[in-house]
């Protein structure tokens, strides 16, 4: 990770290994090959492809 | 006779082999299904126990989760429920790795090293930690656990690690995530027993002149932070050690090009950049490994305040 506060747009990110430990996900191994090549992935999100809502569920405490 | 049996063996070794391919589809459907049913939720919509607004979570290409959340608690619920549903394998691996609990899921092969991590006690420390931790800290990391157990149980199949060792994975509780930190002193701390046991026997074998020369405060590569300079005395000593013997003919060059475990972190003043601006880094360095690493370590995760629905409540408040 190499970022420079305030030029977060810049900023790069490695993850070797990916964002999942599943086989089956699709992030598996996600980005691994990026950083094998020494290819600089951003520090910032990318554009969204998956949204999850979480409701407040007030019986469960 | 021979002749008229012929046809009617071939047709029940055909109905067996039918049998046996259609076990085969079934068996490999099964395994397919219960693969997927570990799966995390990525869309859609899910109930959060204890939420105080709603929490959104985005992902990326990549697969890196943004959670947008109106406080902090609620963040931290949702990462633990994430945590659990990408990751809960590799999160049990370091609770047990630090308590010294693997020979429950693994059996006999890895009681050794249970028998080594057990005299740390580290299960028996967190349990008295956890005593000491100030309220407001216990109610956020509660948060955590509550959400690591619901995005485990709201997993349509255990993690499928559980299924190969055919056993179901124990709950979270707070105490683990004070173990998976202390796993990190096994991977980077975990030689100082015998370092210092090391030290400790060349103290009572050598001299002081021998031992200053030996276990140098700094070397000339040291770059101290707090300090402008460190003071480096390198003398040799004028006798060697007792215990080294008279020298042979066979002396060679240590070779010292061995690898250690550590990490590289850098912070650049705006000074000395050509945009004016800072610069953090950091590099970890520890091996790679399948599964990956897991998340309470090292996982790339966004977490966002939603302002908005911040303002709203500090309106109506």
């Amino acid at each position: 990770m190499t970022v420079s506060p305030g030029r977060e747009a810049q900023g790069i990110f490695n993850m070797p290994g990916g964002a999942s430990g599943h086989p089956l996900s699709p992030y598996f191994l996600a980005g691994h090959a990026a950083w094998l090549k020494g290819e600089p992935t951003p520090f910032l999100p990318g554009a969204t492809v998956h949204t999850l809502t979480f409701a407040p569920n007030p019986q469960g405490l | 006779m021979t002749r008229q049996a012929g046809p009617k063996r071939r047709r029940w070794v055909f109905r067996i082999l039918l049998g046996v391919a259609v076990c085969c589809a079934v068996l490999a459907l099964g395994v397919y299904g219960f693969l997927r049913g570990s799966l995390p939720t990525l869309d859609g919509e899910v109930k959060g126990n204890g939420l105080a607004a709603r929490v959104t979570v985005t992902r990326d290409a990549l697969g890196i989760p943004t959670i947008t959340a109106g406080n902090r608690l609620d963040a931290t619920y949702v990462t633990g429920y994430l945590h659990a549903q990408d990751r809960f394998f590799q999160m049990d691996l370091l609770r047990r790795v630090a308590a010294g609990e693997l020979s429950e899921l693994f059996g006999q092969g890895a009681l050794e090293i249970d028998r080594r991590h057990r005299l740390h006690r580290f299960r028996a420390r967190a349990a008295g930690f956890l005593q000491s931790l100030n309220p407001a800290d216990r109610t956020m990391l509660d948060r955590y656990v509550q959400g690591v157990n619901d995005g485990l149980t709201a997993l349509a199949a255990r993690p499928f690690e559980y299924g190969l060792l055919m056993t179901k994975p124990r709950p979270w509780s707070a105490a683990d995530s004070l173990l998976v930190v202390w796993a990190m002193y096994f991977d980077l701390q975990g030689n100082l027993e015998s370092r210092e046991l090391a030290r400790g026997w060349l103290r009572d074998h050598s001299t002081q002149e021998q031992l200053a020369f030996l276990l140098p405060e700094a070397s000339r590569f040291d770059a101290p932070l707090d300090a402008a300079e460190i003071k480096v005395t390198t003398s040799i000593p004028a006798e060697a050690p007792v215990w080294l013997g008279p020298p042979t003919a066979d002396t060679h060059p240590v070779d010292s090009q061995h690898t250690s475990v550590g990490s590289n972190n850098w912070a650049v003043a705006g000074t000395r950049t050509v945009h004016g601006g800072a610069i953090v880094a950091n590099d970890m360095h520890l091996s790679i490994r399948l599964p990956p690493p897991p998340p309470p370590r090292w996982r790339g995760m966004s977490i966002c305040r939603n302002l908005h629905r911040q303002r709203r409540a500090n309106r109506n408040a």
